[in-house]
């Protein structure tokens, strides 16, 4: 199984070269300061324990109900270097955490830094590669509202209102979530109240840093929903 | 020993008995529907004569001849009684009503705490039954990569819809029906458990259930999930290394090894329309990390056809894991793949 010990060997290098970069929690390291994008680099277990996977993973912050300390959000896998002769990430591979920590700062921080603004993670939901993202209709509304765009998510609410207006399943835990968050947005978007939004944002972020080892490295900023035109 | 060791052990001998006396009641009943098929003036072949002594086609009672034969064969019925990992118990039965006819089956499946679930196969329409009344909870035709809903006349009596825990006792039964065909060789076909993907959230579904257990031929296992060739040519090849490699320390670790080597093969296509060891928690939330407490896993997804899902289940033993829970299966899918309209679980086996 691939320890914290053994995790410890490729992010001490990093912390060590790279200013900007905490441990939070198992697996992970962030990017600091922390904004409205999560943006981190995850050394993941496998079934195998001589097996890892590094990845780099985005997760926007500002979602009701998530676990930024588990959620991995959308992510790429790292690959061995061209000239490695093993083609999986081996511990028992003397080479592999050299590889790990060269790919995580050639390829893997780079992306991340380029994606710390929500503008920029959104425009990574217009590639195809991430549609699966874009289906997932209620956070996509979130993330339009976060950006300012509030006719897209307009039209996303007034297709998902229909089925969830009356409280047909009070025993499922998926459609209460979904309701809650249209219901509590429901009002200041159809009224176009850019200020009731924000309030309303920044406390869903705020649930979700304050109290967990990131909180420290978080800096509460506008969202471009308060800053866009109109 | 314990008063409650000893408790325990009489609760399970009580399991024990009530499941060997369903399987006896059950046999007593099909062996009344057989009854009914046949007739005993009906003529035989000859002695001596190929099938000599089975009944003669085109003679026979008012519903024709009626034969039971082996799973497998093509030319002779069957019964055949499996007990799953679980200590559910899958009894078999292969029936036609004509030998121009294709095969009819039913399963019925016998869970540890004794409650039964019958599934009645007939062409590509199955009836999935309560066990204990006969009541139907399902009727469903697979048409391609879906299944479609039959009308049928509902008990006045039965509550409607089934309630939720009638639903997770049917999803169950399928899962462990998808096993036992699944762990058959012979046929040529692939056992497919296929369910549209509103089963799985709770509150979400429709109004009757709908869930398809049964073999599907390679034609239609293509059409339905393109790249089932992809990965079951992935984990041979991931089997094949594990084993010429050696090292592992017993069949858990041959396991775990093919599992971890199939999922870094899938992830290095970079595909996202095929994803490999995802874990999820039962909450709405994204994935999680592997291993992540109170985590579910599933092997492989595919979404190749946007309104499906393909989930691939790597079975590595004769003996593995439980198999996960069809609920939690299709919650996660749901999750990850939003917008899918059909579920499709297949179990894969290194060949």
């Amino acid at each position: 199984m691939t320890t914290a010990r053994q995790i410890e060997r490729i992010f001490a290098p990093l912390i060590k070269r790279n200013e900007g970069l905490v441990v939070s929690s198992a697996g992970f390291i962030w990017l600091t300061p922390v904004h409205h994008v999560a943006c981190r680099v995850l050394i993941e277990r496998s079934s195998d324990a001589d097996i890892c996977w590094p990845q780099w993973a985005l997760l926007h912050t500002f979602i009701p109900g998530w676990n930024l300390s588990i959620s991995i959000g959308e992510r790429g896998q790292l690959q061995r270097p061209a000239s490695s002769k093993e083609r999986f990430w081996r511990w028992s591979d003397p080479s592999m955490i050299d590889d790990a920590v060269s790919v995580i700062e050639t390829e893997a921080l780079p992306l991340l830094h380029s994606m710390r603004k929500l503008e920029a993670f959104a425009d990574l939901f217009e590639d195809g590669d991430y549609r699966r993202r874009r289906e997932w209709p209620v956070d996509r509304m979130i993330f339009e509202i976060a950006l300012g765009n509030l006719d897209a998510a307009r039209a996303i609410w007034h297709g998902l209102a229909p089925d969830n207006r009356e409280n047909r399943h009070p025993d499922s835990d998926s459609f209460q979530q979904t309701r809650n968050k249209i219901l509590a947005v429901a009002d200041p978007l159809l009224a176009g109240d850019r200020a009731a939004l924000a309030t309303i944002l920044h406390g869903w972020e705020a649930a979700n840093i304050r109290g967990t080892k990131i909180e420290p490295y978080w800096e509460p900023t506008p969202f471009p929903l308060e800053t866009a035109p109109g | 020993m314990s008063r409650l060791d000893t408790r325990r052990q009489r609760l399970a001998a009580i399991r024990s008995d009530l499941a060997e006396l369903a399987v006896e009641v059950e046999l007593i009943r099909v062996e009344r529907v057989l009854a009914r098929k046949y007739s005993p003036d009906q003529p035989r072949e000859p002695a001596g004569q190929p099938g000599g002594g089975r009944w003669a086609s085109g003679h026979g009672g008012s519903d024709g001849p009626a034969t039971m034969g082996s799973p497998g064969s093509h030319d002779s019925p069957a019964t055949e009684e499996v007990v799953a990992e679980d200590g559910s118990r899958v009894l078999s039965l292969r029936i036609r009503s004509h030998p121009s006819q294709d095969w009819d089956e039913q399963h019925t499946v016998t869970a540890p705490d004794g409650t039964r679930t019958v599934f009645e196969m007939s062409g590509r329409t199955q009836t999935v039954r309560d066990g204990e009344t006969g009541e139907i909870l399902s009727r469903s035709t697979l048409s391609g990569n879906r299944v479609e809903p039959e009308a049928f006349v509902q008990d006045a009596r039965a509550p409607h819809p089934p309630g939720k825990a009638k639903l997770a006792e049917l999803a169950e039964a399928a899962r462990t029906l998808l096993s036992v065909l699944a762990g058959r060789s012979g046929s040529g076909d692939t056992a497919v458990f296929v369910a549209p993907a509103s089963e799985y959230i709770s509150g979400d579904g429709p109004n009757d259930p709908v869930i398809w257990v049964g073999g599907v031929d390679q034609d239609e296992l293509d059409n339905a999930c393109p790249r089932n060739g992809e990965v079951q040519a992935i984990l041979d090849q991931s089997a094949a290394e594990v084993k010429a490699w050696g090292h592992f320390t017993g069949p858990q670790d041959y396991g775990n090894k093919v599992h971890a080597l199939a999922a870094a093969k899938i992830r290095a296509l970079q595909d996202p329309n095929l994803v490999a060891e995802t874990s999820y928690l039962a909450n709405p939330m994204p994935d999680v990390p592997y291993g992540t407490l109170g985590s579910y896993r599933l092997d492989a997804l595919e979404n190749t056809i946007p309104t499906t899902v393909c989930v691939y289940d790597h079975k590595t033993g004769d003996r593995g894991l439980r198999p996960r829970r069809a609920v939690d299966i299709g919650y996660m899918v749901k999750k990850n793949f939003p917008h899918a309209k059909n579920i499709i679980l297949i179990e894969v086996r290194p060949r």
